[in-house]
C-alpha cells in the first residue's frame, strides 16, 4: 500500500517529471501540483494490482498528458525564460554542482525536444523503471519499449556529444 | 553498440538525469501537508464552481416561486422560467452523471482513449448547447414578451414586442456563434492534440 508519506520518495522524479512537460517555471509548478493531487485522490483506489513505482508514474504521466492536451500554451519565448532560471541545487558544492547542472541541462533539452511518447519512455528509463514496468505504465509490449528506446537512446547520445563538441 | 555498452550509457544517462534538480526540489517544506493543503484548494474549487452552476439556477427557482405566489406576473411566466429551469439544470446533471470516468491510473494507451471519450462528449455536449440552453432560454423570453403584448394589446405595445423578440433572437444566435467559434475551438485543439499522441504511439 502506498502511504501518503512515501509519496515524498517520489518528489524529486515527479519534479524532473514536470519540468520535462513545460516550458516554464509557473507551468511546471502547476503540473507538479496537479500531480500531486492527482496522486493524493488515486491512493485510496490504490489495490497493490501493480508495483507503488508503475502506479506513482502511471498517474503522473496521465496528469501530465492531460495537462498538455487540455491546459498547456507552448510559447517559444516561455521556453527560453525557463531554462535560465534553472540554477544549482546546494550551495555546499558549487563546482560539481554546476558541471551536474550543465550536464542535466544539456539532457534536458535533448529529452525536451523529443515528441511526447518518445519522451514518456525515456523518462520513465532515465528515472530507473525496468522495461517491463515502462510497459505497464506506457501500455507497449516491453519489446515496443525496447526498440523504442534503443533508437531513442542513439539520438539522446549523439545529441549529448555533440552539445559537449559545442562546449570545447 | 553492444548490450554492455547500451548498459553504460544507459547508466550515465540514468545518473546525469537523477541528480538534475530544479530551484523548487531544494525545499525542506513538508510535502505531505503542502499536497494535502492543494488537495482542500481543490476540493474548495470544485465546490464552488457546482455552487455557481447550480446555485444559479436554485435563485431563478426561488424567484420564479415567489412571483408565482405573490401575483405579481402573469402565471405564465414564472411557470415557464421553473419548466425550462428544472430541464436546463436537469440535462446538466444527467449529462454529468453519465461522465465516462478517466482512470488516472489507466496505463497511458488506455488512458489517451478515455480522454478521447471525454473530450469527445465534451464537444457533444458543447454543439448541443444550442438547443438544450440557448432555445429554451428563447423560448422564455418570447413567453415574456408575449404574455406583455397580450395583455395590453396596442400599436406600440405590439411594435415593442417586435423590438423585443428580434433583440432576443439576436442575442441567441450571438451566444451560439461564440460558443461554436470559441468553446468549440479550444475543445477541437485538445481532441487533435490527443488523436496526434495516438498517432505518435503507432508508429515505432
Amino acid at each position: 500500500m502506498v502511504s501518503e508519506d512515501r509519496i515524498q520518495l517520489y518528489i524529486p522524479a515527479l519534479r524532473r517529471l514536470a519540468v520535462s512537460y513545460t516550458q516554464n517555471r509557473q507551468e511546471s509548478e502547476d503540473l507538479f501540483q496537479e500531480i500531486a493531487v492527482a496522486l493524493w485522490k488515486a491512493l485510496p483506489k490504490f489495490r497493490g494490482d501493480s508495483s507503488e513505482r508503475t502506479f506513482v508514474y502511471r498517474v503522473a504521466h496521465n496528469t501530465a498528458i492531460r495537462f498538455v492536451s487540455l491546459e498547456h500554451r507552448r510559447s517559444d519565448r516561455e521556453y527560453a525564460v525557463y531554462e535560465n532560471e534553472t540554477e544549482p541545487a546546494s550551495p555546499d558544492n558549487p563546482e560539481l554542482d554546476a558541471i551536474r547542472n550543465q550536464q542535466w541541462k544539456a539532457l534536458w533539452r535533448a529529452v525536451r525536444e523529443l515528441p511526447v511518447i518518445d519522451r514518456q519512455v525515456v523518462l520513465l528509463r532515465l528515472e530507473g523503471l525496468s522495461m517491463a514496468e515502462v510497459a505497464q505504465v506506457t501500455g507497449f509490449t516491453e519489446g515496443a519499449v525496447a526498440m523504442r528506446f534503443s533508437r531513442v537512446r542513439r539520438q539522446l547520445s549523439e545529441k549529448l556529444s555533440g552539445a559537449r563538441k559545442e562546449e570545447r | 553498440m553492444t548490450e554492455e555498452q547500451d548498459n553504460g550509457l544507459d547508466t550515465l544517462l540514468m545518473e546525469a538525469w537523477q541528480c538534475g534538480v530544479t530551484n523548487e526540489g531544494s525545499e525542506q517544506i513538508d510535502m505531505k501537508r503542502q499536497i494535502e493543503r492543494w488537495a482542500q484548494a481543490f476540493d474548495r474549487r470544485i465546490f464552488w464552481r457546482n455552487l455557481i452552476e447550480y446555485g444559479a439556477g436554485v435563485v431563478v427557482l426561488v424567484r420564479s416561486g415567489l412571483e408565482f405566489a405573490s401575483g405579481e406576473r402573469h402565471w405564465t411566466i414564472p411557470l415557464t422560467s421553473v419548466v425550462i429551469t428544472f430541464f436546463i439544470l436537469g440535462y446538466v446533471w444527467q449529462k454529468h452523471r453519465r461522465a465516462r470516468p478517466v482512470d488516472p491510473d489507466a496505463n497511458a494507451g488506455e488512458y489517451r482513449a478515455a480522454l478521447l471519450a471525454r473530450i469527445d462528449d465534451q464537444i457533444a455536449l458543447t454543439a448541443s448547447a444550442r438547443y438544450w440552453y440557448v432555445l429554451p432560454v428563447w423560448i422564455f423570453f418570447v413567453i415574456v414578451f408575449i404574455t406583455g403584448a397580450l395583455r395590453t394589446p396596442n400599436a406600440t405595445r405590439i411594435l415593442q414586442f417586435g423590438v423585443e423578440f428580434l433583440l432576443a433572437t439576436a442575442f441567441a444566435v450571438l451566444i451560439v456563434w461564440l460558443n461554436e467559434r470559441y468553446g468549440m475551438r479550444g475543445l477541437q485543439k485538445a481532441r487533435q492534440r490527443v488523436e496526434s499522441l495516438n498517432t505518435e504511439a503507432l508508429n515505432q
